[in-house]
C-alpha cells in the first residue's frame, strides 16, 4: 500500500499539482470560471426564451425578435470579459491591481482583433468588426490578451519600473503607477497586430480546427470523461486543471452556435460537432464522475451511513457538486470504488455520442452553458428537446445499477467493521 | 464576532458547509459570521477574515494558501476530507474551537 501511494504521488499527483499550480494555468482556470458567470446571464435569456416559444403565434412577434437579438448580444460579447477576467485573474496571483490589468486585457483584445473604422455617407464614422469574434469564438484571444497584459504589467511592477508618485491621492497613485506599464501593454499588442501583420484571431481558427476535430473525436472524448474523475480519485480537483482544455470545447459550441444561427438543423451532417461544451455538460450528471446515479443508489442501500450520506448529497448533487461523496463516502483514493467511478462516466459518453450521432437528440448548440443547473434541466436548455430529458434519465437509471453491487459489498464490509468495533 | 471564512475549488462545495458550521456554532450560542469563496479570493477576503478554513479539494494549493495567510500571520485550517465530505458541521466547530 505504502509503494503504491508512493508511485502515484511521484508520476501523477505531483507532477499535476505543478502543472494546476502554473501561474498561467491558475489564471486561465481562475478567468474562466468567474468569465462562465457571464453566461449565466445569456442562460437565463434562453430559458426565457425557450418559455416564450411555447407561447403560439409570439416568434413571428417584433417584440420575439428584440428578445433574441438581446440574448445574442450578451453571448455576442463575452469574449470580451473573459479578456478582463483572465487578466485580472493573473493580476491577482501576481498580487498586482486586477482591475488595472484588467482594464489592459480588454484594451489588448481590440486591438487583437483588429477593428476598422469605416466612414459613412453621413460622415459618421462606425466601429466595424466581424461580430462573432467578441463572443465565445474568442475566447483563445482572450487567453492571449489577458496574460499579455498580465504578464506585461507584472514584469514592470517587479523591476520597479513604475512612476514614483508619492503624495498623490491613492486613487490617482494606482493610475499613475500602471501608467508605464499599460502604455507599453497597449504599445507591444498594436506593434504584434498592425506592424508584424499577426491576425490571432485567424490564426486561432485555423489551428483550433484540427485541434477540435482530435478532442471531439470520439475517443478524445473518451479520455476527458475518464480524466475528470481519474483526477479526483488521485486528489486533484478536476476544475483546477481541466479548464484549459474546457476552452477548446467552449470554442466548439461557438462553432455550433454560428451554425445554428444561420438556420441550419443541428445534425451531424450538417457541420456540427457533437463533442462540445454542451454536450459534456449535459452528461455531467451531478459532478465530475457523473455521480448522480451512485447519489440515488445511496439512497436505497440497505446501509444507515449510505442513505444518511445520500441523503446530504442529494441536494448539491443535484447541483452538480459532488465533494460530499468524493470525500464521504469516499471515493477518493478508495480501490472499492475506482472501477465504477472511472467507467460511469466513460459509458454515459459513449451512449450519448452514438446517441447523438444517428439524430435521436439534437446535438447541442447552445451558448448557455451554465455547470450548476440540474442536468435534466440543462439537458432541454442546451438542447431544446424534450428527448434529451429522456436520455439523461435512462443514463441517471444505468449509472444507479452500475454502481450497486459496488455499494452493496461496501456496505457489507462497513457492517462487518462496526460490529467488530462494538465488540 | 468572528469571521470565518472556507474556501474551495469554486466556492461552490462549501456553500453548502457553510450553513451547517454556522448551525453547529449557533446551537453553542456562540455567534460567528462565515463565508464561502473560492481559494483564488483569499487575498480579497483575507483582511475581513479571523479564522481560515480549507477544503481538501484545493489540497494542491495549500502551499500558496499557506504563504498568503502567514502574511497575515493566519494559520489556515485544512478539513480532514471524512468531515469535510459528511458536512459534519459541529465536528468542524470542534476544530475550529481547539485550535
Amino acid at each position: 500500500m505504502a509503494i503504491e501511494k508512493k508511485w502515484h504521488e511521484k508520476f501523477i499527483v505531483d507532477p499535476l499539482n505543478k502543472f494546476a499550480n502554473l501561474r498561467i494555468i491558475k489564471s486561465i482556470s481562475g478567468g474562466i470560471a468567474s468569465g462562465v458567470n457571464i453566461l449565466l446571464i445569456g442562460s437565463i435569456l434562453s430559458i426565457i426564451s425557450i418559455l416564450m416559444s411555447f407561447i403560439p403565434g409570439l416568434k413571428e412577434t417584433e417584440f420575439s425578435v428584440k428578445f433574441f437579438a438581446l440574448k445574442e448580444l450578451v453571448f455576442g460579447i463575452v469574449g470580451v470579459f473573459f479578456a478582463y477576467s483572465i487578466g485580472a485573474a493573473n493580476a491577482k496571483y501576481n498580487k498586482i491591481d486586477k482591475q488595472s490589468v484588467g482594464f489592459f486585457a480588454v484594451i489588448v483584445y481590440y486591438i487583437f482583433m483588429r477593428p476598422e473604422f469605416v466612414i459613412d455617407e453621413n460622415g459618421i464614422t462606425l466601429f466595424q468588426a466581424e461580430f462573432s469574434k467578441f463572443g465565445t469564438n474568442g475566447i483563445f484571444v482572450s487567453l492571449v490578451s489577458g496574460l499579455w497584459a498580465g504578464e506585461i504589467t507584472n514584469f514592470f511592477k517587479k523591476h520597479g519600473w513604475v512612476m514614483k508618485s508619492e503624495g498623490l491621492p491613492e486613487i490617482i497613485q494606482t493610475w499613475f503607477d500602471y501608467l508605464i506599464a499599460g502604455t507599453v501593454v497597449t504599445l507591444s499588442a498594436w506593434a504584434f497586430t498592425d506592424l508584424l501583420n499577426v491576425d490571432l484571431f485567424t490564426i486561432f481558427s485555423t489551428i483550433l480546427i484540427p485541434i477540435i476535430d482530435i478532442f471531439s473525436s470520439f475517443w478524445g472524448t473518451l479520455l476527458l470523461a475518464a480524466s475528470g474523475p481519474l483526477l479526483f480519485y488521485f486528489g486533484i480537483h478536476p476544475l483546477s486543471v481541466l479548464y484549459p482544455v474546457f476552452a477548446v470545447y467552449i470554442a466548439a459550441a461557438a462553432h455550433n452556435a454560428d451554425l445554428l444561427a444561420r438556420g441550419l438543423a443541428p445534425t451531424l451532417a450538417n457541420g456540427f460537432i457533437i463533442n462540445n461544451y454542451g454536450t459534456l455538460l449535459m452528461i455531467n450528471l451531478g459532478g465530475a464522475g457523473s455521480t448522480l446515479g451512485l447519489n440515488i443508489a445511496l439512497l436505497f442501500s440497505k446501509s444507515e451511513t449510505h442513505r444518511k450520506l445520500g441523503r446530504l448529497a442529494i441536494l448539491p448533487g443535484i447541483l452538480n457538486i459532488n465533494e460530499p461523496l468524493i470525500f464521504g463516502l469516499p471515493i477518493i483514493f478508495n480501490p472499492a470504488f475506482f472501477i465504477p467511478y472511472v467507467i460511469v462516466p466513460i459509458i454515459n459518453q459513449a451512449i450519448a455520442y452514438f446517441v447523438l450521432s444517428f439524430g435521436w437528440v439534437r446535438i447541442p448548440a447552445s451558448l448557455a452553458l451554465s455547470m450548476h443547473i440540474p442536468s435534466v434541466i440543462n439537458a432541454y436548455i442546451l438542447t431544446e428537446d424534450y428527448r434529451a430529458i429522456f436520455l439523461v434519465l435512462i443514463l441517471i437509471t444505468l449509472d444507479a445499477l452500475i454502481w450497486v453491487p459496488f455499494l452493496k459489498t461496501h456496505a457489507r464490509q462497513q457492517l462487518i467493521q462496526e460490529t467488530q468495533k462494538s465488540n | 464576532m468572528t469571521n470565518i471564512l472556507l474556501v474551495c475549488q469554486g466556492g461552490m462545495s462549501s456553500s453548502f458547509l457553510v450553513k451547517k458550521i454556522h448551525e453547529a456554532f449557533t446551537k453553542n450560542q456562540e455567534e460567528i459570521q462565515i463565508i464561502s469563496k473560492a481559494s483564488m479570493e483569499i487575498v480579497d477576503y483575507i483582511d475581513w477574515a479571523d479564522i481560515i478554513l480549507v477544503s481538501p479539494s484545493v489540497l494542491y494549493a495549500m502551499d500558496e494558501i499557506m504563504e498568503v495567510c502567514q502574511e497575515y500571520g493566519i494559520i489556515p485550517i485544512l478539513i480532514p476530507l471524512e468531515l469535510y465530505g459528511r458536512m459534519d458541521g459541529d465536528a468542524i466547530r470542534k476544530l475550529i474551537v481547539n485550535s
